[in-house]
């Protein structure tokens, strides 16, 4: 039998099956939240959080969930006992609401819900979960407002209350939240399935402190700790010592920059984000706790993606960014915008700079991926074919392309969040789509490319009023995109477009299939952060971005390229121009010498530059 | 003693001194303290270059490459900004 050689005090085995066992908790917590929650957000994106804290809040156990929620669950808790366990008590039974971007949350449609777990009167730790609801009373539907210019614009801010006070749902405080949201209803339902995620984590872990004594799960949770700050500790040490850096820029109508240094020595992370931009009157600001947590799920991206998700892992980083910046805003800074915009360009800068510290590393370069630099999605709201007022998102940024790796090329489509059942929302609200693929001709090229990225178009469809209402989200051009590493190229920027005036019923009753747009006519502009109307014969285009490609597209291997051309993701013309390689016939038929000599055509073409 | 710095590029002592070299054909950059992009050969190239939808950035960005001196393998490709004052991506 194998022996750990870092847990002690703990045999192997029984450390083994109960830490196993503390996961699984927290994945049963989100299944809870996916089963009871009945938006989109939480059922289809998985645009939630679910994890245990300690009893002082430090994270003891993630389920599958976005790692900046979280470390930012673990200052909610905090949070929390700072202002209750002097006020009113933490009770058993208890839960509390926060959604305060200026104490822990990251923008207010994230909704943190926080439950004391006592066992026999003591309390032995917490739970957290977070969903993203439908509605918060915000200046758009849906949350994430453009035109905010102040934190006030964007909805309810809670700054911690007890919604359920010794296991009564407070129905005064209940009702009153959900009535200041467009979607009272759906509003509730994501509070209610916040709520059994954390009654079904405290009725395991009670189940488990009474099945194995809390002296051994506390022992156990402690090794747990020890284990992943030992280990992730161990493989920082293992890397040269260096300092490497990065910058993003954040295009939303002005430009706000991003600057990020990442230190590394001996066995410490430190980044700093000195020099960023002071904070804009644009929802665009991204608090502290969540750029910490952003360089947090960089590590466990990285070199930590196989230990237990848990507070050793924080030990071993330090985050600068100065108040006042983009990074550290102050109130009334507005921030409802900032997970497409500053947070996107925090997670990319954060994790730029760690893949080209691991690059340096022989045993870790083969960690290292191009990296996705922003992110596109669209709410929409209005009232739907069966008479109801309804606030939902339109989730294809779960479409977008990754990079390519070392070794691989990027994943065509599945980045982060997960993407909506067409059929579902064409039942639900009042929308046709015209096509969902795969794009072509996006990828970044590389040795490895990067994956295509996908598309959709969508149109209005039996709308009582005749046209919805859209919010569009995400930053502009080139700074939404895969970004190419070492060599590779970029992969084609996101766009969101809306043609007016375009012939689809007309196509469609001719029996066509409206899937070419350039077929379709009508008026197109691009849409930046910005609400908007659509109706009949509109057409909603969302394109998302295209991984970048890894290494030097001369060295990637002509026949990938062939696969690439017969599958429509690269044309004969850019296997040419770009990866040199001849592609030749009616059926695509490599030509080896004439690659040979093209590839060698090109090296000499770039060196006379 | 040798160790990697990126995909094609290493840091090699030699005489004591750090180095950055070229891990194809060996080339010398420059010395490990100093920035090895300003002594690759640069190239910049319509935004185009780089696939057909890179179009919407055209008359923003350019395509900059960064290839080895000596060999031409690409060591680097980014958009820089065509205009010097706006605040892109460093």
């Amino acid at each position: 039998m194998a022996v750990n050689p870092i847990v002690s005090s703990v045999d192997p085995i029984t450390f083994e099956i109960l830490s196993h066992r503390l996961y699984q908790i927290a994945k049963e917590m989100g299944t809870a939240l996916e089963r009871v929650g009945g938006t989109v957000n939480t059922t289809q994106m998985h645009d939630y959080m679910a994890s245990l804290y300690l009893a002082n809040g430090d994270v003891l156990s993630a389920g599958d969930s976005m790692g900046w929620h979280v470390a930012c669950a673990g200052f909610a808790v905090k949070r929390i006992i700072e202002r209750f366990e002097n006020s009113s008590g933490i009770n058993p039974d208890d839960i509390f609401l926060l959604n305060d971007p200026y104490l822990a949350a990251i923008h207010q449609s994230d909704v943190y819900m926080i439950s004391p777990i006592h066992f026999r009167g003591k309390l032995m730790g917490w739970s957290a979960t977070f969903v993203h609801v439908m509605d918060i009373g915000a200046m758009s539907p849906g949350g994430n407002s453009p035109g905010a210019t102040e934190i006030c614009h964007e909805g309810i801010r809670i700054p911690g209350i007890k919604l359920v006070d010794r296991g009564e749902l407070r129905k005064d405080l209940f009702d009153a939240f959900i009535n200041m949201t467009r979607q009272p209803v759906m509003v509730g339902l994501d509070l209610k399935c916040e709520i059994a995620a954390n009654n079904v984590a405290k009725s395991r872990m009670q189940a488990l402190f009474e099945q194995f004594g809390p002296e051994l799960v506390t022992a156990v949770s402690q090794e747990m700790l020890h284990y992943s700050e030992t280990i992730l500790r161990k493989r920082i040490a293992e890397i040269p010592d260096g300092t490497w850096s990065d910058s993003g820029s954040i295009q939303a109508g002005d430009t706000w920059k991003v600057y990020v240094t990442l230190n590394k020595k001996d066995d410490r992370l430190f980044f700093d984000f000195t020099g960023s931009s002071p904070q804009a009157k644009k929802g665009i600001n991204l608090p502290y706790h969540a750029t910490f947590g952003a360089c947090y799920e960089a590590i466990l991206c990285t070199l930590a993606y196989d230990l237990p998700k848990n507070h050793g892992a924080l030990k071993a980083i330090e985050v600068v960014a100065p108040p006042g910046t983009v990074v550290n805003p102050t109130p009334p800074a507005p921030v409802s915008l900032n997970t497409t915009s500053g947070g996107a360009t925090v997670k990319f800068v954060a994790n730029s700079a760690i893949m080209q510290m691991l690059a340096t590393s022989e045993k870790w370069r083969g960690e290292v991926m191009a990296l996705n630099a922003g992110h596109r999605l669209a709410r929409h709201a209005g009232v739907n074919q069966h008479g109801k007022y309804y606030v939902s998102t339109l989730s294809e940024g779960a479409l977008d392309g990754t990079g390519g790796r070392s070794y691989k090329d990027g994943d065509d489509t599945g980045r982060g969040l997960s993407c909506h059942n067409i059929e579902w929302l064409e039942a639900n609200f009042p929308l046709l789509y015209l096509f969902r693929r795969n794009t072509k001709g996006g990828a970044g090229a590389g040795k490895f490319r990067g994956g295509t990225g996908g598309e959709s178009a969508l149109t209005v469809h039996d709308a009582p009023e005749g046209k919805i209402k859209g919010v569009a989200l995400g930053v502009a051009g080139l700074r939404n995109s895969g970004q190419g590493m070492f060599g590779g190229y970029p992969g084609a920027p996101s766009l969101l477009m809306l043609t007016e005036g375009a012939r689809v019923e007309e196509t469609i009753a001719e029996n066509n299939s409206p899937d070419q747009l350039a077929e379709l006519g009508g008026t197109s502009k691009l849409l930046p952060y910005c609400e908007f109307d659509i109706g009949k014969n509109d057409v909603l285009y969302m394109r998302m971005s295209s991984g970048g490609g890894y290494g030097d597209p001369l060295e990637r291997e002509p026949e990938r390229v062939l696969n690439d051309v017969e599958a429509g993701i690269v044309s004969h013309e850019e296997a040419r121009e770009i990866y040199g390689v001849v592609i030749d016939g009616a059926v695509p038929t490599l030509d080896v010498a004439a690659t040979q000599k093209l590839r060698a055509d090109l090296k000499r073409e770039r060196l006379r530059a | 003693m040798t160790h990697p710095l990126r995909e094609n590029l290493a840091v090699a002592v030699v005489d004591g001194v750090e180095w950055i070299h070229c891990g194809k054909c060996e080339y010398r950059f420059c010395r490990a303290d100093q920035d090895w992009r300003r002594f690759g050969k640069v190239r910049l190239l319509p935004p185009t270059k780089a696939g057909g939808l890179m179009s919407v950035l055209s008359g923003d960005y350019l395509l900059r490459q960064i290839c080895c001196p000596s060999c031409a393998v690409l060591l680097d490709t980014d958009f820089v900004e065509e205009h010097p004052d706006d605040a892109g991506r460093a």
